[in-house]
């Protein structure tokens, strides 16, 4: 019986696909992987890269996540796979790290894993992602199984509605996985039409409040993203989104993902280096 | 309206309201995990102590204590 990753790069091969695996010299586009937990997120990641599962440490946390790489037609992604939340809006670790991801690290794409099967449940964080971006794919993976309970998914619609690339998909044997790299490649390259992009629409009085604080915000941190999210966070009250603003964290954040990973053979060397000569 | 709490083992209802008593990020965490009105909700059995308690909502089944569910109001059934 051929094993699990054997099957997978048999049963998975796709025309202009190269999975590079931890190969991270160079990219031109970073993927977000987000999702509910156990919704598949890993197993689209290993069919892109080839991999199963690397993780790498990331300079100012002590947290795991997974890195990988692919090349689609000319260009090269970086992939990288968050902590599977429900939501990206209460207080525990792993939801801060997907978080401030999506919100600082600002992927080109934030490719969002749901569960066909639980589709309810999984649009929640769905919609909690395009209110920070509007450059994401959603991805109804697990459709096998939602075939067999009988649910029907209309993804033209919720397509629609969401104004995002809908791609249904079964990554465990490869089904979907060409509509899913085209999906992401037309919105990393902006080819995906912005004009009908999801918008969240508010009240008047809490829209001129958010504009207010916004422009605050602009005014001590002219580089940041999302100034949108992060007032209506101020708004809402959510304490970590405030400490960070008492703590000035924004900077740090925002600069920790400007920075290429660490490479780790440099620093072996490094420490060699030192161990030899004391 | 009637506490989730006394939702017997095996029966479904209808959430109609979170109660005031639980606010910010702990109504937050709720509404997230798929506790909030019209979502139907099912006591599915309880812990060997009697506590917490297993309820299935959106497909996934959830834990709840009786903080929580004495302050989660459901329709009669």
């Amino acid at each position: 019986m051929p094993s699990e990753h054997g099957l997978l790069s048999q049963t998975f091969r796709i025309h202009q696909l190269q999975k590079l695996g931890v190969n991270l010299d160079k990219w031109d586009y970073v993927v977000a992987l987000a999702g509910n937990p156990n919704t598949g997120k890993s197993t689209v990641f290993n069919s892109l890269t080839g991999l199963r599962q690397h993780t790498g440490n990331w300079p100012g946390k002590t947290v795991n996540r997974a890195e990988g790489a692919f090349s689609y037609k000319d260009n090269r992604y970086k992939i990288v796979d968050l902590p599977g939340t429900y939501s990206l809006l209460s207080t525990s670790e792993d939801e801060e790290i997907a978080r401030n991801f999506i919100l600082f690290g600002q992927p080109d794409v934030t490719l969002i894993v749901a569960d066909a099967t639980r589709l309810e449940r999984n649009l929640n964080l769905t919609l909690q992602i395009l209110e920070i971006t509007p450059n994401a794919v959603l991805c109804l993976n697990l459709m096998d199984e939602a075939k067999r309970k009988g649910i029907k998914i209309n993804e033209k619609a919720l397509q629609q509605r969401l104004g995002i690339p809908v791609i249904t998909t079964t990554a465990r044997y490869g089904d979907g996985m060409e509509a899913l790299l085209y999906a992401i490649e037309q919105v990393a390259t902006d080819a995906w039409p912005t004009q009908q992009r999801f918008k969240i629409t508010v009240p008047e009085k809490l829209e001129e409040s958010i504009h207010a604080l916004e422009s605050d915000l602009k005014e001590l941190y002219p580089d940041l993203p999302n100034t949108r999210w992060i007032a209506l966070r101020l708004l809402e009250g959510d304490e970590r989104v405030v400490d960070a603003l008492k703590n000035d964290e924004f900077s740090g954040l925002m600069n920790s993902f400007q920075q290429p990973p660490l490479d780790l053979n440099a620093e072996l060397d490094v420490l060699n280096t030192n161990e030899a000569s004391s | 309206m009637a506490p989730l709490s006394n939702l017997r083992q095996g029966k479904s209802s209808v959430i109609s309201k979170i109660g005031d008593d639980i606010s910010g990020a702990q109504r937050r965490r709720l509404l997230d995990l798929g506790i909030y009105p019209g979502a139907t909700i099912t006591h599915c059995f309880n812990s060997a102590t009697g506590e917490p308690k297993a309820f299935e909502v959106l497909g996934s089944v959830i834990a709840l204590r009786k903080e929580q569910t004495d302050f989660i109001f459901t329709l009669e059934d």
